[in-house]
């Protein structure tokens, strides 16, 4: 425990001060460098929204004209190229 | 680098603590940053005061691709001597990310974001992911304003459905309420600019949202025609598997304009990728560019006036375009009600083949709930419940259908009554006590908005869903989210104000979410029970998060005993264990010998592995909703592994609680400090007379590869106890349906003496001896060894 508490004084000492130097970058892990389109970690979870809303107008028999708002299929869905991200594509938990 | 195990594994990580390199920031003052390619710069801070209102990260570089993270209160972790820090693991800490795929990145967290801004300090972490270098500069900057919202208008971006001459044709235009634009084209865009606005002053909603607004010929006849459609371009949800904690609440679809506005940056700063483009764009709106003509509608046109039509039932734009972007902006169901798609009433899932959102059969991942749904109730006489929540395979899809034709009849004639209560209900207090809500002041619970749920008889004798409309409206006479709104033009958004905030526009200060606490204990998943893990702190650690190790027994593909093994913090509610040198969180060891004092057991650099346990909100999973756990849903967790190619997400949950553990307690996971690299976890629970005790021993086996046993007995009142070990000879593989029953042969035995136990943390101790048999001969042997406790002792 002692250990522990030792290892944790630097920070805690260090905390209510700004440092005056430049920050030191450091290296990623190797799962990280070999990054390629798909893997980048929220890149993954977008999906085409299934149905759209569809506001229609209607000639009532009376002549007047009745509008209503109903739901279809995402017509976006049969588009070639449709942006569908792939999903969990290389990700690892 | 090749780490240690067990031992040597915890001690790294407690010294891992000291090498915090923070950097502070000044608020509105810029600091350099030079990056190489993969590479991080952790834990830049900026305290802010309660005085704030809202704390602005940006990152402005060239070169590579840098991303932005942010933490409340801890810090991220650091690359030192034994820890090794991974993009993923950054992810796994923050609370914010920008990660698009450009150099420039920006969050912005409010009070009322999903975790709010308060005073203390906030953590930056900067990652260069590109392979070339990055330069430029990062800026913190704490302000005691709010920002201004607004929706943006994408007038680009043509495409096979989206025609932009629509909004710069240039036949001359009379000017007409208010809008003073003199061609077709202007007027067009005045009237979609004022709608937007309207949305944004009535929500007061301080988000940036992007609209990519369209024209398309959709065509008509004399009697009816489409005038517009719009919607979500996309949903999202927060999984383990995905590094990414973002959403309120886990496993529930969100739309993308929510998840811009909880989340505190742009679309592709949440979702990475491309910033141009309907990439980065959260909804779509599309006008039909043939209304107007002759032959539709009898040429009847758009009314493109700021102020409302006297004339009702006219084709007011406005109108039309607040409603319709209202619905992308989430006020829209998933749960199904298209027959030809699935199951009426079914939620939402994944066909993982096409990656798509689908229903009933064709989903393979899901399904989750969706966060519109999430607030309905179904109301039978005086009595509700939750229209979403925990359910087992889709047990409650017939509610939900029920529900969803529980409305007045409509006939053939058309007619219907909008004014009558449904039994699909608004359940959020926010829509329920408005005085918006005409209903508000009855008794529960008739004061719960209703939504349009019509049992439609329009073509049938018996009562059928009506796809189109149910769900996603509500039934109060003028409101604007009325499936039939065109009997007042309207300017006004009304219950659509109080139904969005529980979907993401609440302007309330937020509440910070609390994360669970894991439980020491041996988890299992009850489908796949004869698999689980032993979990145990470590140590508990302020800073990084208290520090667990997990040893996952299972089974090879062909039924032999094995298991692996993680260490690492537990964050916010997960364990997210330290990747080793290859990038595995879950590692294999392997040993030299099995002789006392020379195992030299290292870490299998070959084998590649993942694991990560979530604590959250696991009884919203799906993986927790195919079997029957309700009563114990408050202890589960979702276990997220990959072994080589196989991967899996199991609902675990323990198989002994803290307080069955018997008194004195030594339960824990136990290790020779004289011969390092095997161990045991000891489950000591608490029975009418000697505590029974279970121990899975962990050692090298036949080929010095990891094996495991197990033993049964009672402890006795001197603190002994001798039992059988045992050995399950028809073990199944992670993916096999379980047998019956397993059969467990007996391979040796296992005797323990623990010595009295001493008071508070101070370690346990005892000896050990141990004789298990290997399956073709020789034996894992030990006498009278000393053994202590590496786990923290229970209080």
């Amino acid at each position: 425990m002692l250990r522990r508490l030792l290892a944790l004084l630097p920070f805690l000492t260090g905390a209510g001060a700004y440092a005056d130097t430049l920050p030191v970058p450091q290296s990623l892990a190797p799962a990280a460098q070999a990054k390629s389109p798909g893997t980048k970690v929220a890149d993954l979870q977008r999906l085409l929204a299934p149905a759209i809303s569809v506001t229609r107008v209607t000639r009532q028999r009376d002549g007047s004209l009745s509008i209503d708002c109903v739901q279809r299929p995402n017509p976006k869905l049969r588009l070639p190229g449709a942006p569908v991200s792939p999903r969990n594509g290389g990700a690892q938990p | 680098m090749t780490r240690l195990v067990w031992l040597a594994a915890i001690a790294a990580l407690a010294c891992g603590g000291n090498a915090l390199a923070a950097t502070g920031l000044q608020s509105g003052a810029a600091v350099s940053l030079s990056l190489p390619a993969s590479s991080f710069v952790p834990n830049f801070y900026i305290d802010v005061d309660g005085s704030a209102k809202q704390l602005k990260i940006n990152v402005a570089a060239s070169g590579g691709d840098v991303d932005l993270f942010l933490r409340y209160g801890t810090p991220f972790p650091e690359n030192n001597a034994d820890t090794i820090v991974s993009v993923d693991l950054i992810n796994r800490y923050a609370h914010y990310h920008s990660v698009s795929s450009s150099s420039t990145e920006a969050i912005t967290v409010l009070p009322t974001n999903r975790i709010p801004l308060h005073a203390g300090r906030w953590y930056v972490t900067v990652v260069n992911g590109g392979t070339t270098a990055a330069s430029g500069s990062l800026t913190a900057t704490a302000a005691a304003t709010t920002p201004v919202g607004n929706i943006t208008l994408d007038f680009g971006h043509p495409g096979s459905d989206c025609d932009q001459t629509y909004w710069s044709d240039s036949t001359p235009a009379t000017p007409v309420g208010g809008n003073t634009a003199t061609t077709l084209g202007q007027q067009r865009k005045n009237a979609l600019a004022y709608a937007t606005q309207q949305l944004v002053q009535q929500l007061q909603t301080p988000a940036q949202i992007v609209l990519h607004a369209c024209g398309a010929h959709l065509g008509g006849d004399a009697n009816s025609a489409i005038l517009a459609h719009a919607g979500p371009l996309s949903y999202f949800f927060d999984e383990p598997a995905l590094p990414v904690p973002s959403l309120p609440k886990k496993y529930t679809w969100y739309p993308a304009a929510a998840v811009v506005r909880l989340n505190g940056t742009s679309l592709c700063g949440f979702a990475g990728g491309d910033c141009d483009g309907v990439n980065n764009e959260e909804i779509e709106a599309t006008f039909n560019s043939d209304i107007g003509k002759p032959d539709i509608i009898g040429g009847e046109n758009f009314y493109l006036g700021f102020t409302p039509d006297p004339n009702p039932g006219s084709l007011d734009f406005i109108t039309i375009a607040m409603h319709e972007i209202t619905h992308g902006l989430g006020f829209f169901g998933l749960a199904n009600l298209d027959s030809s798609a699935g199951p009426i009433g079914a939620k939402a899932g994944i066909d993982t083949q096409n990656n798509t959102i689908a229903y009933g059969s064709d989903v393979t991942d899901g399904p989750y709930d969706d966060i519109f749904d999430d607030n309905l109730a179904i109301v039978t006489g005086s009595t509700y419940v939750p229209f979403m929540g925990y359910e087992v395979n889709g047990s409650r899809d017939a509610a939900r259908a029920a529900a969803a034709v529980s409305g007045p009849t409509v006939t053939s004639a058309g007619t219907y009554n909008p004014g009558v209560y449904t039994g699909l209900r608004w359940l959020d207090a926010m829509a329920v006590n408005s005085s918006i809500n005409i209903h508000h002041a009855e008794a529960s619970p008739n004061d719960l908005p209703s939504l349009y749920a019509p049992c439609d008889k329009s073509s049938t004798t018996t009562c059928a869903t009506q796809p189109a409309s149910t769900l996603s409206h509500t039934v109060q006479a003028g409101d604007m989210m009325n499936a039939y709104y065109s009997r007042s033009n309207l300017r006004n958004m009304g219950l659509a104000v109080p139904m969005l905030a529980p979907i993401g526009w609440s302007n309330a200060l937020a509440t910070p979410p609390v994360y669970a606490q894991p439980i020491p204990s041996n988890w299992f998943d009850r489908t796949h029970s004869g698999h689980g893990f032993d979990f145990q702190l470590g140590y508990a650690d302020a800073v990084y998060g208290d520090v667990y190790f997990l040893t996952f027994y299972s089974y090879a593909a062909d039924g032999t005993p094995e298991w692996y093994q993680a260490v690492g913090h537990v964050v916010d509610g997960v364990f997210a264990p330290s990747p080793q040198s290859n990038g595995a969180t879950l590692y294999r060891i392997h040993y030299a010998a099995n002789t006392q004092g020379h195992l030299d057991a290292t870490v299998d650099a070959t084998f590649s592995g993942s694991v990560i346990v979530d604590f959250n909100q696991a009884a919203n999973a799906p993986a927790c909703r195919n079997a029957e756990r309700g009563a114990i849903a408050s202890a589960l967790a979702v276990m997220t592994w990959t072994i080589g190619n196989e991967t899996g997400a199991w609902c675990v949950e323990p198989l002994v609680t803290v307080g069955q553990h018997a008194a004195p307690d030594y339960n824990g996971h136990w290790f020779s400090p004289v011969d390092s690299g095997w161990g045991f976890e000891l489950l000591d629970v608490a029975s009418s007379g000697a505590p029974n005790i279970y121990a899975y021993v962990y050692y090298p086996g036949p080929n010095n590869q990891p094996t495991w046993a197990f033993a049964t007995g009672t402890l006795n009142d001197n603190g002994t106890g001798t039992m059988q070990l045992q050995r399950i000879s028809d073990g199944f593989c992670r993916s096999c349906p379980p047998p019956a029953d397993l059969t467990a042969t007996v391979i040796g035995t296992m005797s323990i003496t623990l010595n009295p136990r001493p008071s508070g943390f101070a370690p346990l101790s005892g000896t050990a001896s141990i004789q298990a048999s290997y399956p073709g001969g020789g034996s894992f042997t030990r006498n009278s060894i000393a053994i202590q406790t590496l786990s923290t002792p229970f209080p």
